[in-house]
């Protein structure tokens, strides 16, 4: 089968750029999902933790943004708020710890040391700065601002570079790079880690859908009889239903059951809707090649049904089930999002659907940070993917329009 | 003493339609077939397209059940046997296919098509004095792919890899894989160009002989059956309209169709003279066969009692045989 492979098809493959490009991300993708997966897997408590942390304050834009006085006030106001909130606790060196995005420096800090540099220079700006109603254009204020940022910031990791922007340490930077949702949790990281959601979704639900449609359709087409009558009737039956419909009745059937909040019920909505257009194809495919001569060879040789079905006839779909297993694939992210945002899906874990529905609010404020890094999360690997599946049909089916 | 023995076969495909998908009526296919193959002679198949002449064959090697009539080989009754029954008539009737780009399986070498058949059949065997001594596969497939007249690299290649000629090669090698005793080759070289169809057919000229085959001969080509046979059946419309040794088909052939055919031959030189009849009208349709005699629309000799009855295969000499109420 491999010099088959490389025969016909992979050349054809390789010689188109977009179709290479695309494997490319394709396989960056799969390396993300990948290290997600392994790296949840040695890490104590997971990478999920990471998703679930609160790194700043809420709705931080990404880091190339400018940012409005108010915003950045209401910013450096967080910082401060969390720093005499942990100082003034009753275990302040736990609470300086807990304090995610500071430095290690915070922690060495005696509370008196803290309350003398940070929290009275700062409170004694924020009572200046009080009397300003308006900050935009107001030069005095501004440079206020400038002087709390630097107080408050300087002691929580962030040194100021001289032109005063705040120099973060790498990990809050990276973290801090597409801004914080309405928690104050990093958008990059809860992306990236929604990578693994979708790319483990995508997989397991096509690659089962195409397994099952395949077997159905190639038994429909090659038996006939009874058990395509069956077969056709299954599947009419499930395609007349809305998918969408279907995927919520069956999301919901699950909930309250003992795999509610994994992601079973996803898997199980997917297969069960997704299997009737590899097994529809399929099905035509063996209708034709059963009537071709080598399979009537194999039978006036004697072989029984099973073997010339699993040997003669299915190896020859393989390349509608590359095909399929590529759009299925893109489906099956582009329904999870769906039913994610719906609240119907993902649980537990970040998704670029839970983000989108998440955003719900955020875009209504004009904060589009977060939606628009899951849509563009997405939007590159369904593109990359759109664009293999063609190469693929273009390279292994050229028949197929 | 006949190896193979036809009796009035039948294959009528049920045609299905209407809302209740029930059977509306069916196409005859083969309408009572009867002839017999001796041991070790060629026996050829004529007639146009749609004749049956293609059904006939996959009837006798089993990949249609009959609806009608019988066939027995070397004395064991075949017709309706179920697949376990069949698993000996398999390994010693085989089937050439007409299509060469059709009839291999694109995703296997020929070293596992070849070794799959072998394995099935247990055919790795060889037989010296009577006694049968085990060989491996490998050797066996080595000497089939050679037989058939291909190089030995031949065997880890796949079937896009060669041309026409040579995949009807490794399809008669896989026929032989079997070691089969009968053949029914059905128009092996019709889907090849001329220069291959003589190298094709003088190998299995050559493989009859090596291996005492029977052979059963399906071909619309009457040229290649006169070169290839001993005797030829002539269809028309699922039926038998004349049977006749090959030697005599030019001298004696008395069916009107058959004498279209024989007409419709290209000759070899322009001042040869031929009978041409081009025969009028169209075949009739298989679904409601004509009551007289199948040929009678088209035939220039009919009369009208042509069209009442259906004339019975008669013979007319020794091995002979004609369906036609007005010769002989």
């Amino acid at each position: 089968m491999a010099k088959f492979m490389q025969q016909r098809g992979v050349k054809k493959l390789l010689k188109d750029r977009l179709a290479v490009v695309s494997m490319w991300v394709i396989g960056a993708y799969l390396l993300v999902a990948l290290g997600v997966l392994v790296g949840n897997l040695f890490t104590e408590g997971g990478l999920k933790s990471e998703t679930e942390l609160r790194i700043g304050p809420d709705n931080v834009p990404g880091a190339w943004a400018t940012q409005s006085a108010e915003a950045r006030l209401r910013d450096a106001t967080f910082y401060l708020d969390s720093i005499k909130k942990a100082s003034r606790g009753s275990d302040p060196a736990a609470a300086y710890a807990a304090l995610e995005w500071g430095s290690d420096r915070l922690p060495a800090w005696k509370p008196d040391r803290i309350e003398s540099e940070i929290i009275e220079p700062a409170d004694e700006i924020s009572t200046a700065l009080a009397d300003h109603r308006e900050l935009e254009g107001n030069v005095e204020a501004l440079a206020l601002l400038d002087r709390l940022e630097q107080v408050v910031r300087a002691r929580i990791g962030a040194s100021h570079d001289e032109s005063g922007n705040a120099q973060r340490s790498a990990g809050q930077s990276f973290r801090m790079l597409l801004g914080t949702d309405r928690q104050g949790r990093s958008i990059l990281v809860r992306a990236i880690y929604s990578t693994k959601v979708a790319v483990q979704i995508g997989v397991v639900s096509a690659l089962i859908s195409v397994l099952i449609g395949t077997i159905l359709g190639a038994a429909a087409g090659y038996f006939g009889g009874v058990v395509d009558v069956i077969v056709v009737w299954l599947y009419s039956t499930f395609s007349s239903i809305p998918w969408i419909v279907l995927l919520m009745v069956l999301a919901s059937a699950f909930r309250g059951g003992d795999w509610d909040g994994t992601l079973i019920p996803v898997y199980a909505a997917f297969c069960l809707s997704f299997w009737i257009s590899p097994c529809r194809v399929v099905r035509g495919e063996v209708m034709k090649l059963k009537e071709l001569e080598y399979v009537q060879a194999a039978s006036a040789i004697g072989f029984g049904r099973a073997r010339i079905l699993f040997k003669h006839v299915i190896p020859n779909t393989a390349h509608l089930m590359f095909i399929n297993f590529s759009l299925l694939f893109i489906g099956a992210i582009k329904a999870e999002v769906i039913l994610s945002f719906l609240g119907l899906g993902v649980k537990n874990e970040p998704s670029w659907g839970v983000m989108i529905n998440h955003a719900k609010a955020e875009v209504l404020n004009g904060f589009f940070w977060q939606i628009g890094t899951a849509t563009v999360f997405m939007v590159i690997l369904v593109l990359a993917f759109n664009t293999l599946s063609d190469a693929l049909q273009d390279a292994f089916d050229p028949k197929h329009v | 003493m006949s190896l193979l023995q036809v009796d009035g076969l039948e294959m009528h495909f049920p045609v299905r339609g209407g809302v209740l998908n029930r059977v509306v009526s069916h196409v005859h296919a083969v309408n009572g077939v009867s002839f017999e193959v001796r041991r070790g002679e060629t026996l050829g198949v004529v007639g146009e397209s749609g004749c049956g002449k293609s059904t006939l064959g996959k009837c006798l090697v089993r990949l249609h059940e009959p609806t009608g009539g019988s066939f027995r080989y070397d004395g064991v009754e075949y017709a309706h046997s179920n697949h376990g029954e069949l698993m000996d008539y398999r390994s010693r009737v085989q089937m050439i296919f007409q299509d060469p780009y059709s009839s291999l399986n694109p995703r296997l070498t020929i070293r596992d098509c070849l070794r799959e058949v072998i394995l099935f059949h247990g055919t790795n065997y060889v037989e010296r004095k009577g006694v049968r001594e085990p060989i491996g596969a490998d050797e066996l497939i080595l000497e089939l792919v050679e037989k058939v007249g291909l190089r030995a690299d031949a065997v880890d290649k796949y079937p896009h890899e060669f041309s026409g000629g040579q995949r009807q090669r490794i399809g008669i090698a896989r026929a032989l894989a079997c070691k089969p005793e009968f053949l029914i080759a059905d128009e092996p070289v019709s889907a090849l160009d001329v220069s291959i169809q003589a190298q094709v057919l003088n190998l299995l000229m050559d493989l009859k002989d090596e291996f005492g085959l029977t052979l059963i001969f399906i071909s619309h080509d009457l040229k290649v059956i006169e070169h290839f046979c001993d005797r030829v059946l002539v269809m028309y419309l699922g039926n038998v309209v004349e049977e006749i040794p090959c030697e005599e088909l030019h001298a004696s052939a008395q069916h009107p169709y058959t004498r279209a055919l024989l007409g419709a031959n290209p000759i070899n030189h322009p001042s040869e003279k031929r009978e041409l009849t081009v025969l009028e009208g169209d075949v009739p349709s298989p679904f409601d066969l004509p009551k007289g005699c199948a040929f009678a629309g088209r035939c220039p000799i009919a009369e009208p009692r042509c069209r009442e009855s259906r004339p019975p295969l008669e013979r007319k000499s020794s091995g002979h045989r004609a369906a036609c109420f007005l010769v002989g």
